[in-house]
């Protein structure tokens, strides 16, 4: 960017060791958490003094950890599964048609993710109990999917921004009717759109805190309520573990979507 | 046009809020014609054919195809062939499956659907290519998958809109010789949307020439060019000269009813001449010579009339080697020559 | 031109607009589901929140509850901490993140890949992971405590944590990548040839810096501050967790009040100002950027 100009050398091991510290700032908290779950200690401690399995083995035998994990995972599948057909849906129709009507079903479609979440939380929590629904499985599910569609519908609509919708009307042309021509023609042009939707739809809901807070409960309590009440009270190593393992996740998703994105270019 | 006309377009209309794409468009294609709809930019022909496809519902007016009205028919039940601008070729199907597609959709069995869509690659000289990505092929090879994929299926009507102006020039006239010669073979209806008059000249039966969503005059390549109704039509198709209608000497309309305030006469330039060819009933124009161009196979020279106006006029390379180079430079008195029955009276818009 | 209607021709511009309409409604029908679920779970409860905060008991309707909010000093205060908070984070983000994405926008294609995915990753990892993580450094025997006990800077560890300071951190490594990537965005999209342009009149670094790339990249220097604002106003978790209960925002109010106090009221109340908080920014934000359209300077500057 600066090609015009050359950059003493000070100034340029000034900026050097400024950026140096911010990526620190950035990445170290998601990095230590993965010696400190191999951490003997009951004390938290970076660096660990000694490196043991107890914590990954007391996570395995847990009756807390891992129902919540499971909750967790299962619900985090589900809501993908939701606000994915439900957001592409609303992306195919506010691309294609919905002239005037374009504006108003934006700022709705939006909504979950201007609103702050704790109101979200609350409303859900109040709206449910009249349902009986708080601590049920659906009502997470709802809670979770509706966080979850601002990102999909955003992705999705970026997706068929980049579509040629000439492709649909050759489809069309060719005799295909409008299932058809989606399931043979569209989708499979989508398909990187919606494995990001997808996934990212999967995440927002694994990472979900104050829903999952007043929503959840009992028999459906999720990883990120066991997690926040564990960390309100005390550090809990176990908490490590679940990091680890987020942290892993996360680095799979990242490089995927990264590497698609590189296909994508070249 | 006789009632026998294989598609009839009666009273089409469309409008985009308050502009009127296509404005009470009438228009008959007889069965196996190739016919093109020419015009500039916005005048309504990709809507005009997007009606006809199916993808533009029209606000009023009849589509007829085989005396049938389809103007309410959704895109994929009117069995239309389309080729569009930019192919629209699925890119994740190969080449074979491309073709196939129309097959598929109609149930045709994988065996029979390969064996025709090879058949279809055949014609246009593609079966080589069957089951390469549609990334790997070239323009004029994209062109020719799509073609196929648009005839395969038996279309009764083959549409397209302005499908070669991705290419380069020479392709581009190869590809005109193509799509003729592959409508010749398989006889197929086709609508032929082009703002490019050349391709339109060359390659159509006859001519749709539109503007502001009317379609200004219909005939074949060589009555519109010759006998063009309208300025407009004039000048979109060649090079017209247009003068006062007391700028020719004597000059009777040739037909009854033309004359009066807001008509003109038009000469096509490469319709002057400079010498008197005996035998015809001419006229002749007399003027100075205010430039002149060499252009290679010909010189575009300019002649400022003496009864008033300007003309330019196309001499070809032939006859300007009768002439002294000094009779073609600039404020040389000249006679130019033409056939009385090569000026036109036209409206003047 | 036009030739006479063929025999039987009928207006059918009636059917035709009902076929319009249908698929109109068509399309209506697929964008619904994602309507409806927002509409059930985000709409109606704020709908009934607003009820809530303004309805007496005896059905009447009064402003009672927030007039008691602005005068009970632990609601004001929370608000001012909110917007504290807020203005906070805004201020570390732009001084962290504008030279960052500055420096991702002039490194080569790689590293600039690198810087990315530096900023990516802690973008989705968990919140939790991330707030529990900084939480064990900055704790009072954590990392950086001893770093600066070791090395003599400090002689007592410092309180880094359960604290407002703590609270910034957080909140600053959870939006700087919400700041940084509308900036490197805006940066990225700033023509090459201006900055070259300004090399070859001579302009010094600073100079160009100052003059030509901060007013260009301004719009998503002012994008990411107005995110980031908006998102930190309606904050819960790390306030809730660094700040360990001294840093009391609206938002954890507002789940004190559900889930300790069952003063919905009170927390609709704190609801409605949070909300109103929100669209204010957000109004704020577009009268700006009309007026500064209507100076005639693009919305780039
Ligand atoms: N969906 C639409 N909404 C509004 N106006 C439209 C729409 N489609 C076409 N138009 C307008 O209708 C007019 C005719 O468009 P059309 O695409 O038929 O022109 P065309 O003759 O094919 O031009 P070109 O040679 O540029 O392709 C244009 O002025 C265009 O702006
Ligand atoms: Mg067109």
């Amino acid at each position: 960017m600066f090609d015009g100009f050359d950059v003493s050398w000070p100034l340029r091991l000034a900026i050097g060791i400024f950026t140096a510290l911010v990526a620190v700032f950035l990445l170290a908290p998601s990095l230590i958490v993965v010696p400190m779950s191999f951490s003997a200690s009951e004390l938290l401690q970076f660096p660990p003094s000694e490196f043991s399995l107890r914590w990954w083995q007391q996570y395995w035998q847990s009756d807390l950890w891992m129902p919540a994990t499971k909750t967790s995972l299962l619900l985090a599948t589900v809501t993908a599964a939701g606000a994915v057909p439900i957001a592409f849906a609303a992306a195919y129709a506010t691309t294609r048609s919905l002239g005037w009507a374009k504006l108003p079903l934006y700022a709705v479609l939006l909504m979950p993710a201007t609103v702050p979440p704790i109101l979200v939380a609350i409303g859900l929590f109040f709206v449910l109990a009249r349902m009986h629904l708080v601590g049920s499985f659906p009502g997470l599910w709802l809670g979770h999917t509706v966080i979850a569609i601002p990102t999909a519908y955003v992705i999705l609509s970026a997706g068929f921004a980049r579509f040629d919708f000439t492709q649909e009307k050759a489809a069309r042309s060719l005799g295909a009717g409008w299932w058809r021509s989606m399931f043979s023609v569209v989708i499979p042009q989508m398909r990187f759109s919606l494995l990001s939707a997808a996934l990212l739809a999967f995440l927002t809901s694994l990472d979900e805190v104050i829903v999952s807070m007043f929503v959840g409960g009992g028999a459906n309590t999720t990883l990120t309520k066991v997690m926040f009440l564990g960390l309100r009270d005390r550090v809990d190593p176990q908490a490590a573990v679940i990091s680890t393992i987020w942290i892993v996740l996360v680095a799979i998703v990242v490089t995927v979507v990264f590497g698609r994105q590189r296909q994508e270019h070249s | 046009m006789t009632s026998a006309a294989f598609i009839e377009i009666r009273n089409l209309s469309k409008a985009y809020g308050s502009f009127r794409a296509l404005n009470d468009v009438d228009l008959d294609v007889g069965r196996g014609e190739f016919l093109s709809i020419l015009g500039p930019s916005g005048s309504g022909k990709t809507t005009l054919l997007m009606a006809l496809a199916g993808f533009v519902r029209p606000d009023r007016g009849q589509i007829s195809v085989d005396g049938r009205d389809l103007v309410r028919l959704p895109a994929n039940k009117r069995g239309i062939g389309v080729v569009f601008q930019n192919y629209a070729l699925f890119p994740h199907m190969n080449v074979a499956a491309n073709v196939m597609f129309p097959l598929r959709v109609r149930g045709i069995g994988r065996a029979e659907a390969s064996e025709r869509a090879r058949k279809a690659l055949d014609i246009v000289d593609l079966a080589s290519m069957a089951e390469r990505d549609i990334a790997t092929l070239s323009g004029g090879q994209k062109q020719r998958v799509a073609l196929a994929r648009a005839v395969v299926f038996e279309p009764r009507l083959m549409l397209m809109d302005e499908p070669l102006s991705a290419l380069d020039k020479n392709l581009r006239e190869q590809m005109q010789y193509e799509i003729r010669k592959l409508h010749d073979r398989l006889g197929l209806t086709t609508v032929y949307v082009t703002h490019d008059q050349r391709e339109a000249l060359t390659m159509s039966d006859r001519i749709a020439v539109m503007r502001d969503g009317v379609i200004r005059q219909l005939g074949t390549p060589a009555s519109l060019y010759h006998r063009p109704t309208s300025r407009f039509v004039a000048e979109f198709l060649g090079e017209a000269n247009i003068l006062e209608l007391d700028a020719v000497d004597s000059f009777v309309a040739p037909e009854p009813d033309v004359g009066g305030p807001g008509r003109k006469l038009m000469i096509r330039a490469e319709r002057l001449s400079l010498s008197d060819a005996s035998g015809h009933d001419n006229v002749s124009l007399d003027g100075v010579l205010t430039r002149s161009v060499f252009q290679g196979d010909s010189w575009l020279i300019s002649v400022a009339l003496a009864n008033g106006g300007a003309v330019s006029a196309r001499i070809a390379a032939a006859e300007a080697a009768n002439f002294s180079l000094e009779a073609l430079t600039e404020g040389a008195a000249l006679k130019l020559h033409v056939r009385r029955d090569a000026v036109i009276a036209v409206t003047d818009a | 031109m036009t030739l006479p209607a063929a025999a039987g021709a009928t207006d059918n511009s009636a059917l035709l607009r009902r076929d319009g309409m249908l698929a109109q409604l068509g399309f209506f029908g697929l964008a619904l589901p994602a309507v409806l679920l927002v509409t059930i779970a985000i709409v109606v409860p704020l709908a009934a929140m607003l009820w809530i905060s303004i309805a007496r008991p005896d059905g009447t309707v009064s402003l009672d509850t927030y007039l008691k909010i602005m005068s009970t000093p632990v609601y004001t205060r929370s608000v001012l901490t909110t917007f504290q908070v807020s203005g906070m984070t805004v201020l570390t983000c732009a001084l962290l993140g504008t030279p960052f994405a500055l420096v991702m926008a002039s490194v080569g294609r790689r590293l600039a890949s690198i810087l990315l995915l530096v900023v990516m990753l802690p973008f989705w990892t968990a919140l939790l992971v991330r707030t529990y993580a900084l939480s064990v450094l900055l704790q009072r025997n954590g990392l950086v405590n001893r770093f600066l006990t070791d090395t003599g800077l400090v002689s007592e560890p410092l309180p880094l944590i359960n604290n407002f300071f703590g609270t910034i951190v957080g909140m600053t490594h959870v939006m700087l990548p919400l700041f940084i990537l509308p900036v490197y965005a805006a940066i990225k999209q700033i023509d090459q040839n201006i900055i070259r342009a300004a090399a070859s009149l001579g302009a010094s670094k600073l100079l160009t810096l100052r003059a030509v790339i901060l007013p260009l990249a301004a719009n998503g220097i002012f994008a990411g501050a107005v995110l980031v604002f908006v998102l930190s106003l309606g904050f819960y978790v790390t306030p809730a967790i660094l700040g360990g209960g001294r840093v009391p925002m609206i938002s954890t109010r507002i789940e004190q009040n559900v889930s300790v106090l069952s003063d919905w009221p009170a927390a609709s109340a704190l609801g409605v100002l949070l909300l109103l908080s929100v669209g204010m920014v957000f109004f704020v934000t577009f009268l700006l950027r009309r007026s500064i359209k209507a100076l005639g300077g693009s919305p780039n500057v």
